[in-house]
């Protein structure tokens, strides 16, 4: 008769009892990609935690826009839109609205505000040869959003002394509405003067690229971007320098993330012709 | 002799019903997937998968997951899949009151004003926060169908 010991049914208890841990355990698909990945400023309620993101992020844009104009050619304006919500289909943050506007500046630079508000120069559009330049550079900018850069780069639970940006954007008291203003003052000086952290760039580079191939563009030409804007004028590539790591290592790390993806070769469109119909002037 | 398997039986069964239940559905959080013979965006599109569309996930890899939908088996890069169904756009354009330039600006004053109060912010300077909510309102309501949209990705989809 098969007898088994008491130690043997504990050692299958806990070896069972471990298995269940690991199975509770297991992340969702995308969590896997950065282990970061916590809204850790963000409560549960993700209905909430959305429209908190696009409040707030219509409080940074509402103040950018106090300082810039954006263009009176709304045939450009809608044609980079038109661009930014196509790639925007590919960015996985369905709940979001995208907007893209392209505003007066003589600095070579982009703006992703949370919530879904875009910004491009037009001295980064002057630069730009063709719509798959375009496409790299907003899709950069979907990614920042995407991943909330701004949001997680904050110190929002100093700023609101442990709120989370949910009862900050509420307004619930003064003192949330005051959090909310410094809140939102730091992400002009992240955007504008500070700059994200280096591992966010070479985030928003990678899943950028994702998203320009995904939506069928050629994603050398966001390297040849880069690397036109390094090549350019020290005065004009001032900011964008500043708050980008240095163009060498981003281009270094594209080439291995082209690598990685199986991205090389790829016969996508550049669309060049598009892109001169819709001049700045 | 019963008694001492009881634990066991009850773990085996919770093992069972998790396996079950675990994460091995995702779903597509793009209004597009594309769906790859490979982990590799040069090999073929076998179906490019929709908003919504639930997936089997078979293998996960860093980058990209195997999985099997409606019969099909392919690769789908990480970042488009989620553990849970996609939601609706949200909005939160008209639902407060703070939208209008001049309403942020009182609100902005009256922010400034119960901060210096408090000692919370250096000056009651209410010119050193201020919002352009009308040029805001511009840029939202630049609205584009979604038919426009679909008609811009043609000639992209056609390659150059």
């Amino acid at each position: 008769m098969f007898q088994v010991s008491k130690l043997t049914v504990s050692k299958l208890t806990a070896l069972i009892a471990s298995l269940f841990l690991f199975q509770c355990a297991s992340v969702p698909p995308e969590d896997d990609f950065r282990a970061r990945w916590s809204d850790s400023l963000l409560g549960s309620n993700v209905q909430a935690n959305t429209e908190a993101e696009i409040k707030f992020g219509r409080e940074v844009a509402a103040r950018m826009l106090v300082d810039v104009d954006g263009v009176e050619n709304f045939e450009l304006q809608k044609y980079v839109n038109t661009l930014g919500k196509y790639l925007a289909q590919y960015s996985a943050r369905p709940e979001l609205e995208f907007y893209f506007w392209v505003i007066e500046s003589d600095t070579i630079n982009a703006y992703a505000m949370p919530g879904g508000y875009i910004f491009l120069t037009t001295s980064a559009y002057r630069l730009m040869e063709n719509e798959a330049e375009l496409a790299g550079v907003l899709a950069h900018e979907i990614a920042h959003v995407k991943q909330k850069h701004i949001v997680n780069a904050l110190d929002i639970k100093t700023v609101g002394a442990g709120a989370t940006l949910t009862q900050l954007t509420s307004g619930a008291s003064d003192a949330f509405r005051i959090a909310m203003d410094q809140a939102a003052d730091q992400a002009i000086q992240l955007l504008t003067d500070e700059g994200l952290n280096q591992s966010d760039e070479f985030e928003a580079d990678e899943i950028g690229l994702t998203i320009m191939v995904q939506a069928g563009y050629a994603p050398d030409e966001y390297l040849a971007y880069l690397k036109r804007v390094s090549a350019s004028k020290a005065t004009q590539q001032k900011e964008l320098s500043h708050t980008h790591p240095s163009f060498a290592t981003r281009l270094e790390r594209l080439e291995a993330v082209k690598v990685s993806y199986g991205m090389e070769n790829l016969n996508y469109a550049i669309l060049e012709e598009r892109f001169k119909q819709h001049p700045l002037e | 002799m019963a008694r001492q398997w009881l634990p066991l039986i009850t773990l085996s069964i919770f093992v069972l019903l998790a396996a079950g239940a675990r994460a091995e559905l995702a779903y597509v959080n793009s209004n597009k997937a594309p769906l790859f013979s490979a982990k590799s965006f040069s090999s073929d599109t076998i179906v490019v998968l929709l908003k919504g569309a639930e997936v089997n996930v078979l293998t996960r890899e860093s980058r990209w997951l195997e999985v099997e939908s409606n019969g099909q088996r392919g690769w789908v890069s990480v970042l488009l899949l989620k553990a849970t169904p996609p939601g609706d756009t949200v909005s939160v354009i008209g639902s407060d009151q703070v939208e209008l330039e001049g309403n942020a600006r009182m609100r902005a004053s009256a922010v400034a004003t119960a901060g210096a109060t408090r000692g919370l912010v250096e000056s009651n300077d209410t010119n050193a926060m201020s919002f352009d909510f009308a040029e805001l309102q511009q840029v939202e309501n630049f609205t584009i169908s979604v038919q426009e949209i679909n008609q811009f990705g043609v000639l992209v989809n056609e390659g150059e």
